[in-house]
């Protein structure tokens, strides 16, 4: 048995090092030009969709509501500090409620699925799908939430919106002691899942003009600066120039 | 220790990198499908996954197959399931038998669905006759809510020839990417023949 792992072990790393090294975390749409976010443009703030919860032995998520809550302060004040820097470019959404508050939930969902998409078939180039690559199998990124983003309460108001997504499933006890007996057999079994999506989406057509997506993003959401190196990663190349640096 | 090699076992068909990589299917040229002898003209460019969802069947996608996820099934036998089994001994798929009738389709569809794509709500909206491959068979749309919180809107065709199943079937978020190409499916459908 322990042989069979050994193998089993060697192969998997042969197998997981290339790709793991070559995968991507940020992009800019090919025909993005970062000047048009400057100056007078208006980005609408989404309230970021946070989950955090713990991983079973098997795999599986358990949503905890203790530390969700300490999250969505941490990095509630984080992203404010964020957003201070920004100065009046960054405009929170409107509070919604019933259909509009629908409509936000849905496009959050959808956000966080094109952007494990993205991650799956964008940033894995071993894994790209082909209609992805173009003509010249590079530097093309197109990837969109449809033009329906207008429908976005707040919308009519901004050119630009900002999602924020992040979803932390902490190792159990169990996950940890497979993890280190995977190790032992030379295979690597993640202990928690710490994805974090951040997008700055075109309110005109949807297209998503930078994206910072990563299934395993640092920082510990539960720790105030844990939280503050989350959303430093999140908004890393962030293409906006900070208030204070464009004023010089 | 049994279990913990099992799981590690798992872990490494599901990790991302042991992917092999996509072919790109080229527009205007007759491909068959799912194994079989199902053949289909596509006007457009997709990608097929190279991971098999089943035995008896293919995936085309635009964007990944949770953004639009295009399904054949071929010459599907009694006793063949739709997808490959997820957890055989708690939720084992349902198997095709080849006295199952058109209008007992949607249910089989529906209970596969759930286990193999984790769909938390499934609502058939319509069931109608139809034309496909040639024959009688049955044409049917439907709504799920799937374990990311995303609420999807599908349409399946199918027939039942000589005991066996074809069958082609969309699946793609309401918001913008089920309209988006929804023509592009009915025209694989249309182009649909036995090679």
């Amino acid at each position: 048995m322990t042989k069979f792992l050994t193998i089993l072990g060697a192969a998997a790393c042969l197998s997981l090092a290339a790709p793991a090294a070559a995968q991507e975390r940020g992009a800019v749409r090919h025909d993005f030009d970062a000047t048009q976010v400057q100056g007078d443009a208006r980005i609408l703030v989404f309230r970021p969709r946070i989950r955090v919860g713990e991983q079973s032995t098997g795999g599986m998520f358990e949503p905890r509501a203790d530390w969700t809550e300490l999250a969505r302060d941490n990095l509630g004040n984080a992203l404010d500090a964020y957003q201070v820097r920004y100065g009046s470019t960054l405009v929170e959404a409107p509070e919604a409620f019933g259909e509009d508050a629908r409509i936000v939930e849905d496009y959050m969902a959808l956000f966080s699925t094109v952007a494990e998409s993205i991650v799956s078939y964008q940033f894995f180039p071993g894994n790209r799908l082909e209609t992805k690559k173009a003509d010249n199998r590079n530097e093309v990124f197109d990837w969109t939430l449809g033009p329906g983003v207008k429908d976005l309460p707040g919308a009519e108001n901004a050119d630009y919106a900002l999602f924020v997504n992040t979803e932390d499933h902490y190792g159990s006890t169990g996950r940890k002691v497979l993890q280190v007996f995977a190790a032992m057999g030379g295979v690597s079994v993640t202990s928690g899942r710490h994805a974090g999506f951040a997008a700055l989406v075109d309110l005109e057509t949807g297209n998503i003009l930078w994206v910072n997506a990563d299934m395993q993003m640092g920082g510990d959401v539960r720790e105030v600066d844990g939280a503050q190196r989350r959303v430093e990663q999140l908004f890393e190349d962030f293409p906006l120039v900070p208030a204070a640096a464009a004023g010089e | 220790m049994r279990k913990f090699g099992l799981l590690i076992a798992a872990a490494l068909l599901i990790a991302p990198g042991s992917a092999m990589a996509h072919r790109l299917i080229d527009a205007n040229e007759a491909v068959t499908v799912a194994r079989s002898d199902l053949a289909v003209v596509p006007q457009i460019e997709w990608n097929r996954i190279s991971q098999r969802p089943g035995s008896n069947a293919e995936r085309w996608t635009l964007d990944g197959e949770l953004l639009n996820d295009v399904l054949f099934f071929g010459e599907v036998a009694s006793g063949d399931t739709l997808f490959r089994e997820v957890n055989r001994r708690e939720t084992p798929l349902p198997q095709f038998a080849s006295d199952m009738l058109l209008v007992d389709l949607p249910d089989f569809v529906e209970s596969s669905l759930r286990i193999a794509k984790g769909a938390s709500t499934f609502t058939t909206t319509s069931v109608e006759p139809t034309q496909f491959l040639g024959q009688g068979g049955v044409r049917f749309e439907f709504e799920t809510l799937g374990s990311d919180d995303l609420r999807r809107k599908g349409i399946a065709v199918a027939t039942i020839i000589d005991g066996e199943l074809f069958m082609m079937l969309y699946e793609a978020p309401s918001l913008y990417f089920f309209d988006r190409n929804r023509a592009d499916f009915e025209q694989l459908v249309a182009s649909a023949h036995l090679g």
